[in-house]
């Protein structure tokens, strides 16, 4: 009972800060509305039982990338200039409200096997209880290859980044 | 509370986020709404595994949502990181930033 209401509660506030993202005129509240979406997801994060993810969402998204957004924001002068529609505000809507509609009925309209109904959920309990321990050892143990391979898509975004930015010598 | 219901939250969230996408022509809005629309994919992962999970999985494979997200949420910084980058660049040799008046490659 009081998971659903948590739930409710979290689904609106996340869908409302959303919306505000991509209607509000002025881009600097827009960056303020995007940090409150991300403090949605992750109590939908907790409501999942991945607390890893949801301390990772709010360190990464809530804490560095709203920050660096709301930076470069001010670095940019036309804040009062704002955050325009273009030209194909009618044609983008019409396209994603149909998609959202497809979206919901393929959703509501499957089978969805769901995994409480086997046998033994000794299995399920060890992997929510350990999650961390799990996520630790498998990074480092089946997914090792593509954990180094995200370092190096690190490195190399950070490099891009300073070389793009970089004062040009003429 | 059930997968359905994070579904279509999800679902959603991917549609204002793609909305944004389309709609905006400030480059800063845009790159927010792709966040969104990597976030709501994070959703989607972890509620299915979260509810939907092969029987007699090992405990890793039960929890192989959370490492689409870890994966997801690397690639979204560096992405962020990058296209700041490109806007700050491209704010500071044409001095403009909104899409319908970038128009170089028109010829």
């Amino acid at each position: 009972m009081i998971p659903n209401i948590v739930f409710y509660i979290t689904a609106f506030i996340t869908i409302i800060s959303a919306i505000m993202v991509i209607t509000t005129k002025d881009i600097f509240r827009a960056a303020l509305f995007l940090a409150s979406t991300f403090m949605g997801v992750v109590g939908l994060f907790i409501l999942l039982f991945a607390e890893f993810l949801a301390a990772v969402q709010l360190i990464i998204y809530v804490g560095a990338i709203s920050v660096v957004i709301l930076f470069a924001i001010m670095f940019t002068k036309d804040v009062e200039v704002g955050n325009p529609f273009s030209k194909y505000k009618i044609v983008g809507i019409v396209i994603c409200l149909i998609l959202l509609i497809l979206l919901i009925l393929s959703i509501a309209n499957y089978e969805w096997n769901y995994n409480f109904e086997i046998d033994n959920p000794n299995i399920l309990i060890d992997a929510y209880k350990n999650s961390i321990y799990h996520i630790g050892k498998t990074l480092v143990t089946t997914l090792v290859v593509p954990f180094i391979a995200s370092s190096f898509v690190l490195l190399a975004a950070v490099l891009g980044a300073i070389s793009l930015v970089k004062e040009r010598e003429s | 509370m059930n997968l359905e219901s994070f579904l279509i939250l999800s679902a959603i969230l991917f549609c204002i986020g793609l909305t944004g996408v389309l709609i905006k022509s400030n480059i800063i809005a845009i790159l927010m709404s792709l966040e969104l629309m990597l976030n709501s994919v994070n959703i989607a992962a972890v509620a299915a595994s979260r509810y939907v999970t092969p029987i007699n999985a090992e405990p890793a494979f039960v929890l192989w949502g959370n490492f689409f997200a870890i994966f997801i949420i690397t690639i979204a910084a560096a992405e962020v990181a990058l296209g700041l980058a490109i806007v700050m660049s491209l704010y500071k040799s044409k001095n403009k930033i909104f899409i319908d008046k970038i128009s170089d490659l028109k010829g």
